[in-house]
């Protein structure tokens, strides 16, 4: 089996379309998930794991005549004949709320760039269909709550980030997006980053093949002393990666100057 | 014969009779009609339970005003006719008293609206989810696939709980570790047990409290979160979870003890050697 690793050693991008040819399996792996796509004679079989090293950096492709493993393997009838496959990556399906590791505060009138990573969830495309044979997550972040109470709230996905204001400082990780969120603080009180809610269904994906995957950037502004912020996601590529295309699109893409409830300070009743 | 029938078609009453007749038909036909127009204009806007209000009094609504016209055509005094139907609805009430009370507590119960069709609710042991609330009782469809109907005067009177109305739940474990245990130290495998499980939910945080000494453990209540749809999922997962958890840990569960004081006055107890080859089944530790 011919592996290739890092990311540079690979002439196209992870997420561009290649071929498979009937019998073969392609054997993806992406930071901790590993994917196996078999081209089967009358069907499309997927199998995956997932390891528990969640900062794994490891990136590499494959193709290979050995059938998928037994590990989550599901079989794809499918009518169309073609051989083009593709890993289309994209954000998670629910918001993630991020605490950093340790208390993070903005104090009134500043303003700071923190870069956050979220992880990616990996859609298998078959031909020209726009509906993906599956979509798995290539890592499962535990479920959390967003909400002034019990009762109301959202459904969330939970992550913690170290909240690094240096980009040259944040790992490269292959499975992980980067989002450069600007938050300003108008209010006057302190801000705390304790938690921040990052909206990233509404976010699309960028990525080129030095800078790795990226989000559009996102402003948040505090004008009053509550959790509510004004959301703005901006248009195309961030300043960091100017020559990365888009390589998805927003689940459910955000109205402009939305309000957001973006800080939390829950359950501190 | 035929001018006999000719003169009884022609004649008013029959003619009276005929507009009634038809005055229902057309009342009939029309709320039939109008049934599904909530649907179908508000449908995506209301909930399904305010819809099935909103059709049948449509329905009962435009029927009735047909019915009173129709009887208003047969040359009744409507006046007449409600002050009779009052005297009347009194004598009903008291003939039937338990139907009138839980028509009155269905309408009790569809103002208060503590759940709709489709809620999973909790009637005293009774577990099930609502399918139809009508005006004598309340209809469930229990998780064994069992119909359940349930009188609305039990449901005025007891405590019901919806278990859909909020989208999270905490599940709570009483838990008992042996009292040669550390507590931080649980507490600490506990938390990081419900970390490590994704159904749990990171906030609001999962809570440990120490309950009490009881006769053979500590006691501890470890209350943890799960959204409502995953909620069975994770109650299983996380027990499994804590009792691998405390077996890596070598936290012990205690079973009940009991010591036996065998006082000054008491001869010592008998207490026998067994050779460690000794064949199985002939230990003490039964003792």
């Amino acid at each position: 089996m011919e592996m290739t690793a890092g990311v540079n050693d690979i002439e196209q991008a992870w997420w561009a379309p290649r071929t498979l040819s009937k019998g073969r399996t392609l054997d993806a792996v992406i930071g901790p998930l590993r994917v196996w796509l078999q081209h089967g004679h009358d069907a499309w079989i997927v199998a995956w794991q997932r390891d528990d090293d969640v900062h794994s950096m490891r990136l590499a492709l494959g193709e290979s005549d050995a059938p998928p493993p037994e590990d989550n393997r599901q079989r794809h009838v499918l009518d169309p004949e073609t051989d083009i496959v593709r890993l289309q990556p994209g954000l998670l399906d629910r918001p993630i709320v991020v605490r950093t590791l340790e208390p993070v505060f903005l104090p009134s009138g500043e303003s700071t760039t923190l870069y956050i990573s979220t992880p990616l969830s990996l859609s298998l495309c078959v031909g020209d269909n726009a509906e993906p044979l599956c979509e798995i997550q290539t890592l499962r972040l535990s479920d959390s709550w967003f909400g002034p109470n019990t009762r109301e709230g959202k459904a969330c996905y939970a992550a913690r980030t170290s909240a690094r204001t240096v980009l040259a400082e944040l790992p490269r990780r292959p499975h992980r997006a980067i989002s450069p969120v600007h938050i300003r603080n108008r209010a006057p009180t302190a801000l705390s980053l304790e938690k921040l809610s990052l909206p990233v269904p509404a976010l699309g994906l960028y990525g080129d093949l030095q800078h790795g995957i990226w989000t559009q950037s996102l402003t948040l502004e505090r004008d009053d002393d509550n959790d509510v912020a004004a959301l703005r996601v901006g248009d195309g590529a961030p300043t960091e990666a100017p020559n990365a295309e888009a390589v998805a699109e927003a689940r459910a893409p955000a109205t402009r100057g939305a309000a957001i409830r973006a800080f939390s300070r829950i359950f501190r009743e | 014969m035929l001018q006999q029938l000719l003169d009884f078609a022609t004649h008013e009453r029959f003619v009276q009779i005929m507009r009634a007749a038809v005055l229902v038909l057309v009342g009939l036909l029309l709320a039939l009609m109008a049934r599904a127009l909530p649907t179908r204009l508000l449908g995506h806007r209301l909930h399904q339970h305010q819809l099935m209000l909103l059709r049948r009094g449509v329905f009962y609504g435009i029927l009735s005003v047909f019915f009173a016209a129709a009887l208003h055509q047969l040359g009744f005094k409507l006046a007449v006719l409600f002050g009779a139907l009052g005297i009347f609805s009194i004598a009903l009430g008291f003939a039937s008293q338990t139907s009138a009370s839980n028509l009155i507590s269905g309408l009790f119960l569809l103002g208060e609206r503590s759940f709709s069709i489709g809620d999973i609710i909790k009637v005293n042991d009774t577990t099930g989810e609502v399918l139809s609330v009508d005006l004598l009782s309340v209809k469930l469809r229990t998780f064994d696939n069992l119909f359940v109907r349930i009188p609305n005067e039990t449901l005025i009177k007891s405590e019901v709980t919806t278990l859909t109305r909020f989208p999270i739940r905490r599940h709570d474990m009483q838990l008992g570790v042996a009292y040669h245990e550390d507590i931080a130290h649980v507490q600490e495998v506990l938390m990081r047990t419900a970390e490590a499980n994704p159904l749990c939910l990171d906030e609001p945080e999962p809570l440990f409290i120490f309950t009490g000494f009881a006769d053979s453990a500590m006691t501890i209540q470890f209350s943890v979160w799960a959204l409502r749809e995953n909620f069975l999922e994770m109650r299983t997962a996380i027990f499994a979870d804590i009792k691998r958890a405390f077996d890596a840990a070598g936290i012990e569960i205690p079973f009940p003890h009991r010591s036996l004081y065998a006082g000054s006055r008491t001869a010592p107890m008998p207490v026998r050697v067994v050779p460690e080859d000794a064949p199985p089944g002939t230990d003490n530790h039964r003792a």
